[in-house]
């Protein structure tokens, strides 16, 4: 079984202090529990309005 | 999938196309790099895959950027020399600029290649091949080792259809693989020019029609390869259904003749994709970057819900502090560590795959260091 934990971070926490706690927080878990645990972020990164807002700009120009 | 399709995936009897070696990795001719490896040193990558941007012209069906969306930046011209300039520094060999984005619509894409291949980089580039013209292709193409145009299709109409482009472009892009040729055969450049298809087998009725257009054009190859998937669901293949088109394969193949090949990928759609080792190991040679700065083992790790396995972002920290910084290595060291499978953890089919299942090999003892000289373009394993 896997075991998904989602962290939320609030606005104002650095990208770069998210990383390195998200993984000392898979590693500390997994040590004390020996289960399949996962630790993701819960945001699932979208970029598509980017994606979707370029493509008929420079579909337009060919 | 019978006896028959699994005889093409022999492992030890590399499928080579003239010198190329287009369906395993080359990482066994990295002598002391692995050794350096396997003895716990620290190592730098012998390729990485990066884009300038994460914007593109197309909207193919099979695109593996649709997800990997994370939070980065913009890298301008002077944040990406800066980049070559430490992957150089650094030890990195071969730089791809291919996937999560289309590195060509940035306005220093051709200086890019340029200042790469002048810092002692092979430099290599897949890309849509839209966003060309002939001056553009007569400034990278003495820099470039391969010139990689995905087309992912053989019929204008269906072209438009899987690339997510209007008609036109189809015309447009063959026309600029043309010039490219007759550029490399006028120079006799070393740059070897070949064309990609990405197969989805609710497509294979444009792997004949490819097969035959690139053989028509006078590329050096064509690749027919898989579709990866993702874990999160948004690219839905049934690795199964390739069985079925086994026979559809070895027609393309048998296009191939003295100045053309066409080479499916048979190690990629082998076991249906399922990987038979436990430890990704490939990650330290194999580098990606995304096209908003982002530095991660790799793509499929792109998404901003893996943010725990991000390293830095080059358009925030240049690149040599981020490989030097101990993140780099903690992360790196983890995915090949016994707390990560990626037979559980991961989609099948990352561009570490094969470099991942010779190292798993190496470590266990059951392949040594290849005796042969070493393929054509070993910076790109």
């Amino acid at each position: 079984m896997i075991y998904e934990v989602k962290v939320y971070f609030p606005a104002g926490i650095p990208l770069d202090a998210q990383g390195p706690t998200l993984l000392a927080f898979e590693r500390h878990l997994r040590s004390l529990v020996e289960l399949d645990v996962r630790v993701v972020k819960d945001l699932k990164g979208d970029d598509s309005r980017l994606r979707v807002m370029m493509t008929p700009a420079q579909r337009a120009k060919l | 999938m019978n006896e028959e399709f699994l005889a093409h995936t022999i492992t030890d009897s590399p499928i080579l196309a003239g010198a190329l070696m287009l369906d395993h990795s080359k990482i066994g001719w990295w002598r002391d790099r692995v050794e350096a490896w396997d003895r716990g040193e620290k190592i730098a990558p012998v390729t990485m895959d990066v884009a300038w941007t994460r914007k593109c012209q197309a909207a193919c069906s099979f695109c593996y950027a649709q997800a990997q969306s994370s939070e980065g930046g913009e890298i301008t011209r002077e944040i990406a020399f800066q980049f070559l300039e430490d992957a150089a520094e650094i030890g990195v060999k071969g730089v791809s600029l291919i996937s999560d984005g289309e590195s060509s619509m940035v306005d220093f894409y051709a200086d890019s290649i340029v200042h790469g291949a002048k810092l002692g980089l092979k430099m290599g580039v897949g890309t849509n091949g839209i966003a060309f013209d002939r001056a553009i292709l007569e400034q990278i193409l003495p820099h470039l080792s391969y010139f990689r145009v995905n087309f992912s299709a053989g019929e204008k109409k269906r072209y438009a259809e899987i690339m997510g482009v209007k008609q036109a472009v189809y015309d447009r892009v063959l026309e600029n693989i043309r010039t490219a040729v007759e550029i490399a055969a006028r120079d006799n450049l070393a740059v070897t020019i070949n064309m990609n298809l990405v197969s989805d087998p609710k497509d294979a009725d444009q792997l004949l029609p490819f097969a035959r257009l690139a053989k028509s054009l006078g590329v050096k190859y064509g690749i027919i390869k898989h579709c990866a998937t993702d874990p999160d669901g948004i690219l839905k293949v049934d690795y199964a259904d390739y069985a079925a088109l086994e026979d559809t394969f070895r027609q393309c193949e048998a296009l191939s003749d003295a100045d053309f090949r066409c080479v499916v990928k048979w190690n990629r759609l082998k076991d249906e994709g399922k990987r038979a080792y436990s430890k990704c190991f490939g990650t330290p040679f194999v580098l990606q970057m995304s096209g908003n700065g982002l530095v991660a083992p790799c793509g499929p790790l792109f998404n901003e819900k893996y943010r725990a396995f991000h390293i830095g972002n080059i358009t925030k920290t240049r690149f040599r502090d981020i490989f030097n910084s101990p993140r780099y290595w903690e992360v790196i060291t983890y995915l090949g560590s016994d707390e990560f499978n990626p037979q559980e953890r991961c989609a099948v089919n990352c561009l570490q795959h094969l470099t991942n299942d010779w190292l798993f090999k190496f470590k266990t003892g059951q392949v040594v260091f290849p005796l042969t000289p070493a393929p054509v373009h070993p910076e790109f394993l």
